[in-house]
């Protein structure tokens, strides 16, 4: 399989003069294929957020090259448009950008954008408003009216409606309670099964991160630190240290069990592994 | 765009201006303003430029950094001065387009114009640069401090600009961010005749009023919390140290001042 989005030599520097301190990403390359899940990890300011701008077509950048579908796209304006066509993006707290009078309509204006006919609008909405978890019965009520986590599911879906390829989403489980953390990740994992649509979570919690992504990319000060699979990126647990980033705290455990002389492997970064690993080697049964 | 616009915005670093007194600036600026509209002679025009230089550089804001404060101006800026150009009556007609002559006092009054605009930005955002929020409230609340016995709530009046000034960085953030949010829904600014961007901009105001009022909830919420009671008189931690330094400034700007609305009156 092919990428269907690919930087290489990527820079961004939020000032025109390129100085040092305003440069939010240097030299980063990567790519992701069709119904990838991916993780992007990193402490604060290590320019998470301006590779989820570059690559949802927001921003551009200041050097780099992009390809789309194996194409390079010279231009950056047409990049960029071709990008958004692509790539939907939630931003944390999405809820913030609800502006509808009924929840059906702020669903209904990413489709309505497009030009699509009432119809293909209508199954837009239904689609995105399942996926995301948005009971039919909430359709006509006002977005401003609901729960917090509602508002977060009606964003996402308003998002979703757009049908994009590749999913971005920046912290999109902040603020909410595990409960509603855990069903929103949850459902990520459908729309990423049912529709194969590349999901890109960004995040600093390794524990979600560690569940869910198939590779993680790891930013440390606008710089790539490593691209991995996920038991790849909690080996280095001292290096990962180093970005201002801690493993899961079941690695942890995990690791101090070890080292305490109960060898159950150091492969092991959630929770489930972990019960099952030691439950067998205890002889304990389920 | 978004990121352009310097109105209101502290540049924190230090320098001479850093350290005057908030009463001083804001006298200054007030007095600036007054210079700006007496002039009018291109010798008066050159010196408040040369003076406003001075006081740019000894500011240590760089200026790029204030060149970028005045790009969403130029629109106006250059509106001003083609009206000028063109509708001003006068002798000699350098040259015509159409019906409209291009005459060289329209040409020298629209350079003036212009210049009177960007000076008048440059001089009142140097206030802002050099002054942080709390420490510009405090000044004026110090300077407007007389009205307060013709019963003008100043405190209220103050805490209000001061709060206004804190959240324009803020609101410019969250305006950045959903006009990005809404980009990416497929939403377009950019084309389309003056009533299809007027109707574009709803999903990016009513978000920001939405935000904006829970924030001033939040806010009041936590000022209450702190006992804020906008009766009470309210002491300071800062005492403002009026030195001798601004006294001199000041004097001397009031002076300037003076002589300028004498010849002003002389002419």
């Amino acid at each position: 399989m092919s990428n269907i989005i690919e930087v290489k030599n990527l820079s961004y520097s939020y000032s025109a003069d390129n100085l040092a301190k305003d440069t939010a990403l240097v030299n980063v390359s990567f790519g992701f294929e069709q119904g990838e899940f991916i993780g992007i990890a990193g402490h604060t300011g290590s320019g998470k957020s301006t590779v989820a701008q570059i690559l949802a077509g927001l921003l551009t950048p200041s050097e780099g090259r992009i390809f789309i579908d194996g194409e390079e796209i010279e231009d950056y304006k047409e990049a960029c448009r071709a990008l958004r066509r692509r790539v939907g993006i939630v931003f944390q707290y999405p809820e913030h950008q609800l502006f509808e009078e009924t929840v059906y309509k702020d669903i209904a204006f990413g489709p309505k954008n497009k030009g699509l006919s009432e119809e293909e609008i209508d199954r837009c909405v239904r689609k995105s408003a399942l996926l995301a978890g948005v009971g039919e019965e909430l359709f006509e009520a006002s977005p401003f009216e609901l729960s917090g986590g509602q508002k977060r599911r009606v964003a996402i879906a308003g998002v979703l409606a757009t049908e994009p390829k590749v999913l971005i989403l920046d912290e999109p489980a902040a603020g909410l309670d595990p409960k509603s953390k855990h069903r929103l990740l949850k459902e990520l994992h459908k729309i990423q099964k049912e529709e194969n649509t590349t999901i890109i979570l960004i995040s600093h919690s390794m524990e979600d991160l560690s569940e869910h992504a198939q590779r993680i990319i790891v930013l440390n000060h606008g710089v790539k630190f490593k691209d991995a699979s996920p038991k790849e990126i909690f080996s280095s647990q001292k290096a990962l240290k180093e970005c201002g980033l801690e493993i899961p705290e079941i690695a942890q455990v995990v690791s101090l069990l070890n080292s305490g002389g109960m060898n159950i492997g150091s492969d092991i970064f959630t929770l489930k592994e972990a019960y099952d690993t030691i439950t067998q080697k205890l002889g304990v049964g389920k | 765009m978004i990121r352009d616009i310097t109105i209101g915005q502290y540049y924190s670093t230090d320098s001479v201006i850093h350290r005057m007194d908030p009463r001083t600036k804001i006298l200054w600026a007030i007095f600036y303003m007054v210079i700006l509209f007496v002039i009018d002679s291109a010798a008066m025009y050159f010196a408040v430029l040369v003076f406003t230089f001075v006081m740019v550089y000894s500011s240590h804001v760089p200026f790029k950094f204030m060149l970028r404060g005045l790009k969403p101006i130029m629109i106006i800026v250059v509106i001003t001065a083609l009206l000028n150009l063109f509708t001003t009556q006068g002798e000699t007609v350098l040259f015509t387009v159409g019906k409209l002559n291009v005459t060289l006092e329209g040409l020298v009054l629209s350079v003036k114009m212009a210049l009177r605009i960007v000076l008048l930005i440059v001089g009142t955002s140097l206030l802002t640069l050099t002054t942080s929020p709390t420490v510009l409230s405090g000044g004026l609340e110090v300077l407007l401090s007389p009205l307060k016995k013709m019963g003008v709530p100043i405190s209220v009046f103050v805490m209000m600009i001061s709060i206004a000034l804190r959240f324009i960085p803020t609101l410019l953030e969250e305006t950045d961010k959903i006009i990005k949010a809404q980009t990416s829904r497929g939403a377009d600014f950019e084309n389309g005749n003056i009533l299809k961007r007027v109707k574009a901009m709803v999903p990016i105001l009513i978000p920001l009023f939405v935000s904006s009022f829970r924030r001033a909830d939040e806010l009041a919420t936590a000022m209450e919390c702190r006992c804020y009671n906008c009766d009470g008189e309210r002491t300071s931690y800062r005492r403002y140290r009026f030195t001798k330094n601004d006294l001199y400034a000041l004097i001397a700007l009031i002076v300037l001042c003076a002589v300028l609305i004498v010849i002003k009156v002389v002419q």
